[in-house]
């Protein structure tokens, strides 16, 4: 469903130039579950954000449901972002002024849905993730993986083709971690591709494919449980 | 400490040039603006203040209310009044008169002439009564003599190239060429700005020459001569103490006046509340000034200062999160939460201090303008007037810690470990502040521009309304109207009409009274008009019933008609317009038990007229006779103006009255009538403006910080989905919603306020709604506009960008 083929980016900052990505190929498959490892500074974030078409590659070509957007404007990447991509950040990026119910209201509120199509679908997306009971309080009045369940929430409200979680479980203990995991896999389950950058060996066993970042190049991809 | 204080502060200031830049200008503008309009409201209150004693300095002030008419005030009295009110002399220390003339003057024989401008006959005792400041001379004895004048030094200048030119020949040259010798006996300085007195030339009311010597010699007391009767009190007298007195004497003509249903009164008026005073009727009266307005105009300084407060208030708990991490150094440092407060305080007053000075410089460098622009003359010497830094010390203190006090609260309570814990999030100011700020702003805004737009528009009607304004240009001078010059002046190419009659006749000042009395003996006190034949053509005042007086009917017969309007006929008993035409009316120049009159017709009524928008039009009578001081007024079109003004120039070296033609336009004149309104308004529309660049400043940088602050969520937005236009319509409403509320509040109000104003015209225009919604409308355009370039720029901006902020 998702296919990036020879993309680079580099960023120059005023003396010297980075290459964050050089040269990367990958697809990803409908309900595919893959795991991006490497160390810190690697890319995993920059490709994550060019999957997500929240940023664009220097060079290469990326296809999102078999359409080509390499060109796309910034319009049609906020349609194609809006209408497929879900996400989930490691600082879990929760609108501070939004309770939990209008955060996770804001993966709808830009697709045009109806209220009342919103109020049963952000209800259902909490009673997934089990943070209904919370539906009033302010992201400050949550535990960190109370927020990251809101923000697992707010990214399946829509049932994305696609789901890009960039270490989700990064700032949780084992156990908010594992429960989120638990959220991804259900997702899996349900039909989603999803895309999580790990440092977790264990979680990204979990996953049904591994691939290795270095310094900006994919350097290996594991198929699992195959 | 201090020296912290001031490199933090600048410190800061680099920090965010523009930030800086903004509140340091947005203050330094609004306390410039609250300096002027506190130099203005100062000079208002500061009238008759120069003359020692002027507390207890009274001017006598006449009112006359007609049947179904309001009442009229007038500080024309009756010659006899001083003589009465001197004759009962328990509180009186003096009594003198003014007689308000404008003859022709020349520096002794062989000079050219020139029409004197402040030119009064007075009683010796003027001095006595009005303790001028003399320059040269003896004021005391200086009017004893017959033939003697005292000279204001900027006339003695003007006229003798000298300061002191005593024992000098001043010659009032007559219509008619002849010429009356007066000596300069004196000097006194020139009156300041801030009196309703204008005294130029003061020549003594004693000797046969002297208007004031003839009015004495009448059998008849006059009441139509423009003299004017001031009185000085005992100390300690109140305007109610000479009540009594003055009732005393006016109860006669009140039994003889209520006889045609007219009340007159009379009381003494202190001078110092004549600039505050009632609408001046008399022919050379102006209206009142509004206090109302002078304490508005106050209110709009203190609430400009209010605006670059909360401006300032906005931006630096707007700001406050980039010094978090400074903050919880400064504290992990062992600073207390005392030194902190004094430090952010400190801040404050430093900034203010600068914005002080930089407004005391804004202030010297534009009062000259502002002066020129409103006809005022505010000084502002610190030099001259050291005790001024004590008010400017006061201002800077009171808005220093206004605005420095609630920033320094929010850093100084500030937990380090907040900030010291990473990220931004601990030290975001309450989004109200913000808010109350545009709303602060924007309300100071709208109001200002409906206070403005109205009083624009009502002077704007009230010139506009003025007999013959729609019609062309009209050129006024005043000359003989015996004299060949108005039918020159008709026979000149490019000359629409022209006609001469009594000064106020163009704009319907009545000349004064006179007794009316109509066929069942009824008497009335109608103002009258004198007028030659072709008035109406000029006015364009078309009969409503009969005719009115036209060229070619000059003769004896037409001398006995009259013309009268709407109110006068209503008045004297005619069912309609018509029922008045043929029907006689005997008219008497006196007032008295049973005056010597003439018998005049009724040829035609016309439509009222006021004199102003200020009030209704009153009964008024018009009668063909043209006055030897008169008013000589010329239509023309745009086009011919200029030569028709050469033209005049011409004709008036032959037939003029010796002195120089001074033309002036009938709209300027109109202009000048409402001038302290006009004032008013360019003081609110310049307070307006400077509103505007406060709050687009204001509006400016908090959108700013705003967008600033909000990265964050803009990029989750936008990774959920946003477009770029939603971020742009989210980012606007949050303060396009205040901007609309504040302009309703702001628009609410002055609408209330000014249409309480518009209630002292008579006729007025109303506060035109599609104006108020212009200005809604307007106001939050504008607000957008400011705005834009932030916004859109925050919402175009890539999504990651603003995700790594974090
Ligand atoms: N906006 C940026 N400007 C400059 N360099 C950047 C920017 N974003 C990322 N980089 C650099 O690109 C490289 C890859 O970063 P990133 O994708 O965030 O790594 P990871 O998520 O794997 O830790 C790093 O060297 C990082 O310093
Ligand atoms: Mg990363």
């Amino acid at each position: 469903m998702l296919r990036v083929e020879n993309i680079s980016k580099s960023y120059a900052t005023s003396d010297v130039r980075t290459h964050a990505l050089s040269d990367v190929s990958l697809a990803i498959g409908e309900g595919e579950f893959v795991a991006i490892m490497g160390p810190s500074g690697c890319g995993k974030s920059t490709l994550l954000n060019i999957l997500g078409l929240l940023d664009r590659a220097d060079g290469g070509r990326i296809e999102l449901l078999g359409e080509d957007v390499s060109g796309a404007s910034e319009r049609d990447l906020t349609r194609l972002r809006r209408a497929a991509i879900g996400f989930v950040f490691q600082s879990f990026n929760l609108v501070d002024e939004l309770t939990v119910t209008q955060n996770v209201e804001l993966g709808l509120l830009y697709r045009g849905a109806g209220a009342s199509e919103r109020r049963e679908r952000v209800e259902a997306a909490l009673d997934r993730v089990g943070m209904r009971h919370r539906a009033r309080h302010l992201p400050k009045q949550l535990s960190g993986g109370q927020q990251q369940r809101v923000a697992i929430a707010r990214a399946i409200v829509s049932d994305p083709q696609l789901i890009l979680a960039d270490e989700p479980t990064g700032n949780l203990d084992t156990v908010n971690g594992e429960a989120v995991m638990d959220l991804l896999q259900q997702a899996v389950a349900r039909g989603t591709s999803v895309v999580m950058v790990t440092h977790s060996l264990a979680q990204a066993d979990r996953a049904d494919r591994k691939i290795q970042l270095l310094d900006g190049r994919v350097v290996s991809q594991t198929r699992l449980g195959a | 400490m201090l020296r912290n204080i001031v490199a933090s502060a600048f410190g800061n200031l680099a920090l965010g040039r523009l930030y800086a830049a903004v509140t340091l200008i947005g203050l330094a503008l609004a306390l410039a603006a609250a300096i002027l309009t506190a130099l203005f409201v100062r000079q208002q209150y500061a009238y008759e203040a120069f003359i020692p004693g002027h507390e207890r300095i009274f001017r006598m002030t006449g009112t006359v209310a007609q049947p179904g008419q309001p009442e009229r005030v007038s500080a024309v009295t009756p010659s006899v009044l001083a003589a009465a009110l001197a004759a009962r002399g328990e509180r009186i220390e003096a009594v003198a008169r003014l007689y308000q003339d404008d003859p022709v003057v020349r520096a002794g024989a062989g000079q050219a002439p020139a029409r004197a401008e402040g030119f009064v006959w007075a009683d010796p005792a003027i001095f006595r009564v009005l303790p001028l400041a003399p320059a040269a001379g003896d004021l005391v004895s200086a009017l004893a003599e017959p033939g003697t004048v005292v000279l204001a030094r900027s006339a003695a200048r003007r006229l003798f190239g000298r300061d002191a030119p005593l024992g000098a020949a001043l010659d009032i040259v007559s219509p008619a060429g002849a010429t009356e010798r007066l000596r300069v006996t004196a000097v006194i300085a020139d009156l300041p700005p801030e009196t309703h007195l204008d005294l130029q030339f003061i020549a003594s009311g004693r000797g046969a020459g002297s208007p004031l010597a003839r009015a004495d010699a009448s059998p008849v007391p006059t009441i139509n001569l423009p003299i004017l009767t001031y009185v000085r009190a005992a100390p300690g007298t109140r305007a109610a103490d000479l009540q009594g007195p003055l009732d005393d004497i006016i109860r006669p003509f009140q039994a003889m006046a209520a006889a045609s249903g007219t009340k007159v009164g009379g009381y003494a008026m202190p001078i110092a509340d004549i600039h505050f005073g009632p609408p001046d009727d008399s022919p050379h009266g102006k209206p009142g000034v509004d206090p109302a307005i002078v304490v508005a105009i106050g209110i709009v300084g203190l609430l400009i200062l209010a605006m670059a407060s909360t401006s300032y208030i906005a931006l630096m708990t707007a700001r406050a999160g980039r010094r978090g991490v400074e903050v919880a150094v400064r504290k992990a440092c062992g600073a207390g939460r005392r030194q902190l407060l004094a430090q952010f305080l400190g801040e404050t007053l430093l900034v203010t201090l600068i914005a002080l000075v930089l407004a005391m410089g804004v202030v010297e460098l534009v009062l000259p303008a502002v002066n020129g622009l409103l006809g005022l003359s505010l000084s502002f010497d610190l030099t001259r007037e050291p005790a001024l830094l004590l008010p400017l010390l006061a201002v800077w203190l009171a808005v220093g810690l206004a605005s420095g006090f609630y920033p320094a609260f929010i850093l100084s309570s500030f937990r380090p470990s907040a900030a010291l814990g990473g990220g931004t999030a601990g030290l975001a100011a309450p989004v109200w502040i913000g808010r109350a700020m545009v709303i602060v702003q924007f309300a100071t805004l709208a109001a200002l521009l409906v206070a403005a737009a109205t009083i624009y528009r009502q002077t704007d009607f009230a010139i506009g309304s003025a007999l013959g304004a729609g019609r062309g240009p009209v050129l006024t001078v005043a000359t003989n109207c015996r004299t060949g010059l108005p039918q020159a002046m008709r026979e000149l190419p490019g000359v629409r009409s022209a006609s001469c009659s009594a000064a106020g006749a163009f704009n319907l000042a009545p000349q004064g009274a006179v007794t009316a009395i109509n066929r069942d003996g009824r008497r009335f006190t109608p103002g009258f008009v004198d007028v030659d034949s072709h008035f109406f053509a000029l006015t364009g005042l078309k009969p409503l019933a009969g005719r009115v007086f036209s060229p070619g009917r000059d003769g004896e017969a037409a001398r006995r008609e009259l013309v009268v309007n709407r109110t006068a006929a209503r008045h004297f008993g005619f069912a309609s317009p018509a029922a008045a035409i043929g029907q006689p009316l005997a008219i008497s120049l006196q007032v008295g038990p049973n005056p010597p009159t003439t018998p005049y017709t009724i040829v035609g009524v016309v439509p009222d007229a006021a004199a102003s928008v200020i009030e209704p039009a009153g009964e008024l009578i018009y009668n063909v006779a043209p006055p030897e001081r008169g008013t000589l007024a010329i239509e023309t079109s745009p086009a011919a103006l200029a030569n028709v003004r050469r033209g005049l120039d011409r004709l008036w070296a032959a037939m003029g009255d010796g002195g120089p033609a001074k033309p002036r336009l009938l709209a300027q004149i109109e202009a000048e009538r409402y001038r302290a309104t006009i004032v008013q308004g360019r003081v609110i529309g310049g307070s307006a403006f400077v509103a505007l660049v406060i709050a687009a400043m204001g509006l400016f940088a908090l959108s700013a910080f705003t967008v600033d602050r909000r990265t964050k969520e803009i990029g989750i937005r936008r990774a959920m989905g946003a477009s770029p236009g939603a971020i742009v319509r989210l980012l606007l409403w949050q303060f396009l919603l205040p901007v609309i509320a504040a302009s309703a509040i702001g628009i609410g109000l002055s609408y209330a306020v000014m249409a309480h104003w518009l209630q002292q015209f008579a006729s007025r225009v109303d506060v035109n709604i599609w104006i108020l919604i212009a200005i809604a409308a307007g106001t939050a355009a504008f607000a957008t506009i400011v705005m834009s370039a932030q916004i859109a720029a925050a919402a175009r901006g890539r999504p990651v960008d603003a995700l790594r902020y974090e």
